[in-house]
């Protein structure tokens, strides 16, 4: 009896031993590849042998094209992701989803709406069926879009002001298009009728304007994905040119402290100078790397020690335009001084080398660890398939950084900041300056 | 021949039957008179507000007619083919999304 309560543990750490060595087996290449389909839909699959799949499938639908009339449709549309449609109902959808553990998300930006799934590998068949039931053929009921208003309140509820700035930063900058903003206006929430949903979703959400990117698995299912999907096929055509304005907007929210974004027009999304440009945002400062440390930042530095404050670089890069500039926390009192030094670097324009340097190798790896967690990736995949028609795997794009010079950054710099400044801010504006006294 | 006299009498004893029930002369349409389940509440929450309007407003006047003891005068009774069911219709999904969720808790 004894020995054989002896045998039992060995025989088991015999066998975790084993399976352990049989794992290195699974890490190979990750094979990126793409096509577009005959009818015109993007597909990209990043063949990575993760045992988690995701699957995005991106319209371009986000709040840019909404109309000045209908302000707030993207923000409903992203939220209404779920409730029943033409093919299945919203509570059915949800059980079948919750039984095999798939989770659906549904994510925007100014451009782009992501339907996300992550699913296990086992259970991809079934669990794209339901994103497919869920993405096509929406219906938007009336009276479910009325049950899903707290939903939106809380989501408009929840912004932080940091992201209020950024938003008012980008009405500013362009005023329509780019400009409008993610979210739903308070006063809009209720308003937004099933019948305007559903024009603006069967102009938007149709083959010619969809792309289906596939992390962890190969592109024959990623192309069965993007042909199994119901879309319209209309071919909505959106003819405005993003200008950039630039100016200023602020609202006054009280609190201690000032969260100013300012920016000037950046680089269009895929050009070397929008990359050139994120390695100078980082440059800038992303707030300190260890906790409660100091930032060791240009920014951060130039500041100085005024209390609790966190100043980052902040570039986005659209298909038309883009934004390059500082976002900025700060106690009210500082604000003057911060917001004005903050400025000053954006019209000065030149950064060390020794902040490039680091620059680089912190966006390095911010993408390559974004690109761990595959759902971010997936949705990366999706709107480089939009800007730029093709997809550049985490570690290329990578590489493309590495080959940027010192002149490219600089020359991306001085050509951003020969813009206007464009500035948004939330909070206790009480001694924020105006955008001409910077 | 035989069906279009059959649909013709199945039709006029359906007229028929509408007028003995007496509701339409209190100026009701048929899914006024629906016993209000939990399924009908829920439809109900699904119509237009106007449309709940107008049925309320029917409703009221029918019980203040029957508070006074009097009908409608003719011409306002409701007719059968202007009785447009405009509940039924959503009852039944109602009734299908309730039996589609009974049916995966019992499976669940």
């Amino acid at each position: 009896m004894a020995s054989k309560t002896f045998v039992t543990p060995l025989v088991r750490h015999v066998t975790t031993r084993g399976y352990a060595q049989a794992a290195p087996a699974l890490s190979r290449e990750a094979r990126i590849s793409k096509t577009i389909l005959p009818n015109k839909t993007f597909v990209a699959a990043l063949d990575n042998g993760s045992p988690v799949t995701r699957v995005t499938i991106a319209f371009k639908a986000g709040s840019r094209y909404e109309p000045q009339t209908e302000l707030g449709l993207a923000h409903v549309l992203r939220s209404a992701a779920g409730l029943s449609t033409k093919n299945s109902s919203a509570f059915i959808t949800a059980r079948k989803l919750a039984q095999i553990g798939a989770s659906v998300s549904a994510s925007g930006d100014r451009e782009f709406v992501y339907y996300t799934l992550e699913t296990t590998n086992d259970n991809v068949d079934e669990a794209v069926s339901l994103l497919s039931k869920l993405v096509s053929g929406q219906e938007f009921r009336a009276w479910e879009l009325t049950d899903n208003i707290p939903r939106l309140q809380f989501d408009i509820a929840a912004l932080p002001p940091q992201v209020r700035a950024v938003d008012l930063l980008h009405k500013a900058a362009y005023r329509r298009g780019l400009g409008n903003s993610l979210f739903i206006s308070p006063k809009k929430i209720g308003k937004i009728s099933s019948e305007s949903l559903q024009h603006y979703a069967s102009n938007l959400l149709t083959n010619a304007n969809c792309a289906v990117a596939v992390v962890g698995d190969s592109q024959e299912r990623a192309n069965m994905i993007a042909q199994n999907l119901q879309l319209g096929s209309g071919n909505f055509k959106f003819d405005s040119d993003t200008k950039y304005y630039g100016g200023e907007l602020r609202k006054e929210m009280g609190g201690d402290l000032a969260h100013v974004a300012l920016a000037v027009q950046g680089a269009k999304a895929g050009t070397p100078q929008a990359l050139a440009l994120a390695v100078a945002a980082k440059a800038l400062g992303s707030g300190p790397v260890t906790k409660w440390g100091a930032s060791n930042s240009p920014l951060a530095k130039a500041i100085g020690n005024v209390g609790p404050f966190a100043a980052a670089g902040f570039n986005v890069a659209y298909s038309d335009s883009g934004l390059f500039g500082v976002v900025l926390s700060v106690p009210k009192d500082e604000a003057n001084n911060a917001v004005k030094i903050c400025g000053s670097f954006l019209k000065k324009a030149s950064l060390s080398a020794d902040a490039v340097k680091a620059g680089k190798s912190q966006l390095k790896v911010q993408i390559l660890s974004e690109a761990d967690s595959g759902t971010s990736l997936a949705e990366s995949l999706a709107a480089q398939g939009f800007y730029t028609g093709s997809v550049k795997s985490p570690s290329e794009i990578a590489k493309d950084i590495d080959a940027l010079s010192a002149n490219d950054i600089q020359s991306a710099l001085s050509s951003a900041a020969a813009n206007k400044i464009s500035m948004g801010a939330a909070g206790n504006l009480a001694f924020v300056p105006y955008v001409d006294e910077l | 021949m035989a069906f279009r006299t059959t649909a013709v009498a199945l039709n006029n004893m359906k007229k028929w039957a509408y007028n003995l029930s007496g509701f339409n002369k209190y100026g009701l349409l048929r899914d006024d008179c629906l016993h209000e389940t939990e399924d009908v509440t829920e439809a109900l929450r699904r119509l237009p507000q106007h449309v709940v309007d107008e049925r309320n407003f029917r409703m009221v006047r029918a019980m203040q007619l029957s508070l006074t003891k009097t009908i409608l005068p003719k011409e306002e009774w409701t007719k059968y083919e202007e009785d447009q069911l405009y509940l039924t219709p959503i009852v039944e999904q109602v009734k299908k999304e309730r039996e589609e969720r009974e049916n995966w808790e019992k499976i669940y």
